[in-house]
């Protein structure tokens, strides 16, 4: 269980104060919100790479880890910047793990990408090694950042369709960042509307446990 | 061809151009050192390619002694002056205070022209060839310096470190496997560059009369001297050598700008 207790966060001024979010594993949850309003950075501080001005974040009613693979992962809206333009796929991909086949032709990457530089490839591919890569390390959470974002229609599908295949599969739970509606209401089990009155969360509390028609609904969308 | 294969030619052409210079300075042994006084001042001929010199030296021997020794005394400066601009760039990533220190001194030097300060620093340690390598070195690293700390701070803010450190990666894996191949094209580039720099330094230095000795057969020297005879219609003293440094230098410029298309794989494509 990912939770989030009464959090806390800001730059000069608090972005959202006193939030708390619950996501069990498998479970699919989608946030919604116009722009500025801090769900980067609401993604960025559950999967560590940013600190609380207050609350906290646990896993499995444990504080992240501060070294090693972080059970939490965040996928970054741009791709490409988050590889080292030096870097050929392949190296990139193994940063963590060795190279998983099977993953690999789940997620869709083909063998022939694997000797390329990251800007020889499209943002959809690329999305789609980011994704891999942050798998190989087996996650418990993902935080996805408007990863489809910048796609076609039809790449966003397919990429959605495999994520949750292998979410599924894995018992990954995912927090999907986007400000498409249409997007969360197909992917999600359930969709946090923006941070009114300083929560979006209503379907559970760090103190009720997920019900489980949600969680099975993520599963089988 | 693709700009990585058309790079690798130009940087073999380039190595192949200094290592010819070497080699044939080194085959030259002492013609163009040694007085030839039956043959003074003849202009360029089969034996004599580049002509000869007041006191019958072979021109075109010792054009190449002065570009291997103009080759070392590059090496050496260029060397040194990385080196000291890599120290004073990585200081700044010590912390805020070391970084302002670090700051204030690399602007300092950037404040005092360099030139002046390239024929003070030279003429206090008394001239030679320790004293260029010395001075073309110590006014020389400021510049790269900068370069150096702007790209450590990018690097160490680039999305791409921050993802590693997530992925679980420890500080010295990101230092060797992130931060340091991310350096190390900008510090050779900046080596490769400072060559012809250092190179030019050295001759104009020693046409100033603040360089090497007279006694040695560099290009600084042999400009000098051809400055005497140049108005008498002796012009293959100042012609060929002058030549020579310039497609050296040219080829050191190939050189870096090569290297750094290999080295930065995005900008190979363009």
């Amino acid at each position: 269980m990912l939770q989030a207790n009464h959090l806390t966060v800001g730059y000069e001024r608090p972005l959202f104060s006193e939030f708390s979010l619950c996501l069990a594993p498998g479970e699919c949850v989608g946030l919604y919100g116009p722009s500025g309003t801090g769900k980067t950075t609401l993604g960025r501080v559950l999967s560590g790479l940013h600190k609380p001005t207050a609350g906290s974040v646990l896993v499995n009613a444990k504080p992240l880890p501060k070294k090693g693979f972080r059970p939490v992962q965040y996928l970054y809206q741009n791709p490409l910047q988050a590889m080292n333009p030096r870097w050929r796929i392949e190296r990139i991909l193994t940063e963590v793990a060795p190279l998983d086949h099977d993953l690999m032709q789940m997620i869709g990457i083909e063998q022939e990408w694997l000797k390329r530089f990251p800007h020889e490839l499209s943002g959809g591919q690329l999305q789609r090694v980011s994704i891999l890569r942050a798998l190989a390390g087996r996650p418990e959470y993902l935080i996805a950042d408007e990863i489809t974002a910048s796609l076609d229609p039809i790449s966003q599908a397919k990429l959605w369709q495999a994520l949750q295949r292998i979410a599924k599969q894995q018992q990954i739970g995912v927090l999907v960042i986007s400000h498409d509606q249409a997007l969360l209401s197909k992917v999600c089990s359930r969709v946090l509307n923006g941070f009114e009155g300083n929560s979006f969360d209503h379907g559970a509390s760090p103190d009720e446990p997920v019900p489980t028609e949600l969680t099975q609904a993520c599963a089988s969308a | 061809m693709n700009g990585r294969v058309s790079a690798l030619y130009r940087i073999g052409l380039a190595l192949l151009l200094i290592v010819a210079v070497l080699v044939a300075a080194a085959l030259a042994g002492d013609v163009g050192v040694r007085a030839d006084f039956m043959n003074r001042l003849s202009a360029p001929s089969w034996l004599h390619p580049f002509g000869t010199d007041q006191m019958g030296r072979d021109m075109l021997a010792r054009s190449l002694h002065g570009l291997a020794l103009s080759l070392w005394v590059g090496l050496l400066a260029a060397s040194l002056s990385v080196l000291i601009s890599t120290l004073v760039a990585l200081t700044s990533a010590l912390g805020e205070r070391a970084d302002r220190v670090a700051t204030f001194i690399t602007d300092a030097m950037l404040s005092m022209p360099h030139l002046m300060l390239l024929i003070l620093l030279s003429f206090a340690m008394g001239g030679g060839t320790s004293a260029v390598i010395l001075a073309v070195a110590i006014s020389h690293w400021p510049r790269l310096a900068r370069v150096l700390r702007v790209e450590l701070r990018e690097v160490q803010a680039a999305t791409y470190v921050e993802a590693s450190y997530a992925l679980g990666k420890s500080r010295l894996f990101i230092a060797w496997s992130h931060i340091l191949p991310h350096l190390a094209p900008h510090i050779l580039v900046g080596a490769l560059l400072m060559f012809p720099h250092a190179i030019l330094h050295e001759a104009g230095l020693t046409f100033l009369g603040f360089g090497l000795e007279p006694s040695r057969p560099a290009i600084g020297v042999m400009l000098s001297d051809s400055m005497r005879h140049i108005s008498a219609g002796r012009w293959w003293l100042a012609l060929f050598p002058g030549l020579m440094l310039m497609v050296l230098v040219l080829a050191f410029e190939a050189l870096g700008s090569a290297s750094r298309r290999l080295l930065t794989p995005r900008e190979a494509q363009c």
